[in-house]
């Protein structure tokens, strides 16, 4: 802060403006009254308490440079550059004013406002405590070209005030070096530069402009504190480390009725508040009336511009000002003629007036400031949006959580039918969709450990021709009432009521989509009980068999395959050739293994060649052992013809070795050889074939009853007898749980001898949460859309 | 392993550190919760979906 040139340099400070207050004598007895302690913290003070008096003199404009040096010896000494403490005969004392301010407690130009308008220090406790704190301390001052000296010892003057003249005419200043008692601070009079550069760099932030100097010649370290930017540049390196919001913090400054405010703040992605607040440059730890002044505009300005833009549309009530301040530092200043302080340290400002006087002009220059930014006014509110519904979230967790141990477990969902087991490790439960199934799982369960809640999905009919799915109110919570082991920040899978859960829902896409849902929702917000092994997946049946009355449930494909291969081998008459004459009806077992077993062979081979192509050639093979590779072109043409109608044959080609056979199948072509060498590749498939053609000739007549199908190939022979085995049966793919009755679903899902249960990995959950976010597309809720783009808006300022 | 938070979409670890994975902290967590409790999410089907044919692209992947 460069002497305001304008103010004489003496401007009336002279011995007349100090006031006498109290004697000194009190101060070593009870220094901790003066100085709050004696230990490391008291000690530190001291040379505040004298770094304040300089600051002050900046405060008027008159000093711009403080240093502040750690001597050898233990010393400490603070000098300015301002006018120096006056020394004149002060009227009342009849001694030096330097003299009086030294020696006299509660002595010093801030008990009269008019000097200094505004002041510091520690309460007005004053230089004169840091004097009777000393073994020892000497003055100097210099002052219209003369120099002053005087030494005290624990606050008793040893010399006369000396005056000389100054070996630099134009010096001014004072400068203060002291000796802590040791007999005083019985615990350390060493005094660390770690400690005070803290609070000289805060004054150096307050003071914009100010320079403060700290060496200290023990390590010969030396750093200058100097900020032209003041409580921004406070706000700017507080945030070093953190993602901010907004480029620039936002900077309010006004003065009304002679108190000054000044607030610098910005908000960051971080969850904690930073609110640093300073009344004349002391910090006030416990608030106050400035603090709550800045707090309410900060609150109203937030929610009315949230309002105003219809940003709080789906918010139940108004954010709060925790919510609001999230993330935010800030830092206010205050400065006040005649501050009160309260509270146990007196670091609570109480002037009533600040407060409206803050929250006024904080909330003008806010307003203002979001109106220009709308984009980090958008952030802002988004992110006390996120704060709020954290909040409310963990509040709700925790509810559930207190609710349940209220009523010691009795707090279960009316819709479970609990088990009889208490040993949880010997429980199930399961979540079926739908009430009808709920139902039947209901009658057809073991009641002794199988527990059962039936759950609803519901249909939200989004658009015209979209249905949304999701789970309908409170489903969540009752699974959590019912699993027992709490949610949120008080999970705890210990509690769980059930070590199997088992999800058992419809094989639709109604029933994938809630599972989806529970899925997404236990790896999300019960993680444990996953990875602990404890989710399942019931399989129920896949396919329903219906013959007249009788139905059967089938699990999958594989299954109902051997149920209708059981199914042929009891009802399909296989007659060879022309004639009548059957297949024995005891191999026709065995030949279906074998059918089944040359169609598969087939299948696995048909990447390569095309499966007709190469039963043919197998064929004409089989049965023309001596034709040439011509011959053996034709009969594979022709026979291609006859019984692949669907494949058009380009080229049937005898070569040396084999056959070069080109196929088209819908525009799709495929050129292979055929050869004795190749099918030496493929001996199991060769053998097969061998097996199969030494038992029957092709065409094979298959009949059932009454029905007949004539079979010219050997996986046609498969289908058709399949096809045969089929008829009378109804085949249904199973649509819902709701149709089995109990005993079926007890006997096919719920049954441990029975029952396939699929155990949910966490690898497997980590698709179906991929798979519920892409579900979950463009349906969301408006605010989550709006959530949504508004993290992408935090991303984009990150970046 | 890392991967994108379901909620902010920063990324986020999968290792056992990380006492809130999937999410990078508890903030998204809860947030998530809220939404959870609040019945916010659904899945989004089409004409398509509704016709009760199997939805074999999830079932493959979880089965």
């Amino acid at each position: 802060m460069e002497p305001d040139k304008n103010v004489d340099p003496d401007s009336g400070y002279t011995s007349s403006s100090i006031q006498v207050l109290e004697g000194l004598e009190a101060v070593r007895k009870r220094p901790s009254m003066y100085i709050g302690n004696t230990g490391p913290r008291g000690l530190h003070h001291l040379v505040y308490e004298v770094v304040d008096n300089s600051i002050d003199e900046a405060l008027a404009g008159f000093a711009s440079k403080i240093v502040v040096t750690l001597h050898d010896d233990g010393s400490c000494s603070v000098s300015d550059d301002g006018r120096g403490i006056p020394t004149d005969i002060h009227p009342g004392e009849g001694i030096p004013a330097a003299q009086v301010v030294m020696t006299v407690l509660h002595a010093g130009g801030k008990f009269d406002s008019d000097t200094y308008k505004v002041s510091g220090g520690l309460h007005g406790v004053g230089v004169s405590c840091v004097n009777a704190l000393s073994s020892r301390l000497d003055l100097q001052i210099w002052r219209n070209g003369t120099e002053f000296t005087q030494r005290y010892a624990i606050g008793v003057p040893q010399t006369e005030l000396v005056s000389k003249t100054a070996t630099d005419p134009d010096r001014r200043g004072t400068r203060v070096r002291f000796w802590p008692d040791a007999t005083i601070f019985t615990e350390t009079v060493d005094l660390q530069s770690e400690i005070l550069t803290k609070r000289l760099r805060e004054l150096a932030y307050l003071n914009p402009g100010l320079c403060i100097q700290l060496i200290d010649e023990r390590t010969e370290d030396e750093e200058e504190f100097c900020y032209e930017g003041g409580i921004v540049s406070f706000v700017n390196d507080l945030n070093t480390a953190r993602t901010v919001l907004h480029e620039a913090p936002v900077f309010v400054k006004g003065e009304r009725d002679g108190i000054q405010v000044e607030i610098a703040l910005q908000w960051t992605t971080a969850y904690n508040e930073t609110l640093s607040s300073f009344v004349n440059n002391i910090n006030t730890i416990e608030g106050g009336t400035h603090v709550s002044g800045l707090k309410a505009a900060l609150t109203r300005t937030v929610n009315s511009y949230a309002q105003a833009n219809g940003l709080l549309k789906q918010q139940k009530e108004n954010l709060s000002g925790d919510d609001v301040r999230e993330g935010l530092t800030a830092v206010l200043s205050v400065r006040i003629p005649e501050p009160q302080f309260e509270g146990q340290t007196k670091t609570k400002l109480g002037n009533s007036e600040v407060k409206g006087l803050t929250e006024g002009i904080a909330g003008e220059e806010l307003s203002a400031f979001f109106e220009e930014n709308p984009a980090v006014a958008k952030a802002i509110v988004g992110k006390a949006l996120d704060a709020s519904r954290a909040r409310d979230a963990a509040r709700r967790a925790r509810e559930m959580a207190r609710r349940k141990s209220g009523l010691e477990g009795g707090d279960l969902p009316g819709k479970l039918a609990d088990c009889q087991e208490k040993d949880a490790s010997k429980c199930e439960l399961y979540l079926v969709e739908g009430d009808s199934a709920g139902g039947s799982a209901k009658q057809g369960r073991d009641r002794v450990y199988q527990a059962i809640l039936p759950l609803r999905g519901k249909i939200l009919n989004v658009e015209k021709a979209r249905f949304d799915k999701m789970l309908a109110n409170n489903e969540v919570r009752t699974i959590i009432s019912a699993l027992g082991c709490g949610i949120g920040p008080d999970f705890n899978v210990e509690k769980l009521r059930y070590h199997r859960v088992i999800i058992m829902t419809d094989a639709d896409v109604d029933g994938s989509h809630i599972r989806t849902l529970l899925l997404t929702f236990f790896y999300r917000q019960m993680r444990k009980l996953v990875e602990g092994g404890h989710l399942y997946i019931a399989q129920p049946p896949l396919y329903r068999v219906k013959r007249g009355k009788s139905s059967q449930y089938i699990k999958d494909e594989k299954a109902m395959t051997a149920f209708f291969l059981k199914q042929a081998k009891k009802g399909v008459k296989l007659l060879k050739g022309d004639d009548e004459e059957e297949v024995e009806q005891g191999i026709v077992g065995e030949l279906m293994m074998d059918l089944t077993d040359y169609k598969n062979r087939l299948g696995r081979l048909s990447r390569r060649y095309p499966s007709e192509v190469l039963d043919a050639y197998l064929w004409a093979a089989a049965n023309n052992a001596d034709a040439t590779m011509t011959e053996l072109a034709d009969i594979v043409r022709l026979r291609l013809i006859t019984v692949a109608p669907e494949l058009h044959v380009r080229a049937v080609e005898g070569e040396d070795t084999g056959l070069s056979v080109v196929v088209d199948r819908g525009g799709e072509e495929s050129a292979v050889f055929l050869s004795t060498a190749m099918l030496e590749e493929h001996t199991g498939l060769r053998d097969v074939h061998a097996r199969l053609s030494a038992t029957m000739t092709l065409p094979v007549r298959a009949r059932s009853g009454n029905a007949e199908r004539i079979c010219e190939t050997w996986p046609d022979l498969l289908a058709q007898m399949m096809d045969l085995a089929q008829r009378g049966y109804d085949v249904q793919r199973y649509k819902g749980l709701g149709e089995m009755n109990p005993d079926q679903l007890w006997e096919t899902t719920m049954e441990p001898a029975n029952r396939t249960l699929q155990q949910v990995l966490v690898e497997d959950i980590l698709e179906a949460d991929t798979i519920f976010t892409i579900l979950m597309g463009d349906a969301v809720e408006p605010r989550r859309d709006f959530i949504h783009k508004n993290a992408l808006s935090v991303r984009n300022l990150d970046v | 392993m890392t991967r994108k938070c379901p909620q902010c979409k920063k990324p986020a670890s999968l290792d056992v550190d990380n006492d809130h994975r999937p999410f990078c902290s508890e903030r998204c967590q809860l947030i998530d919760l809220g939404s959870w409790l609040d019945g916010d999410y659904t899945i989004s089907g089409d004409k398509a979906d509704t016709d009760g044919a199997p939805d074999r692209r999830n079932q493959n992947l979880l089965e």
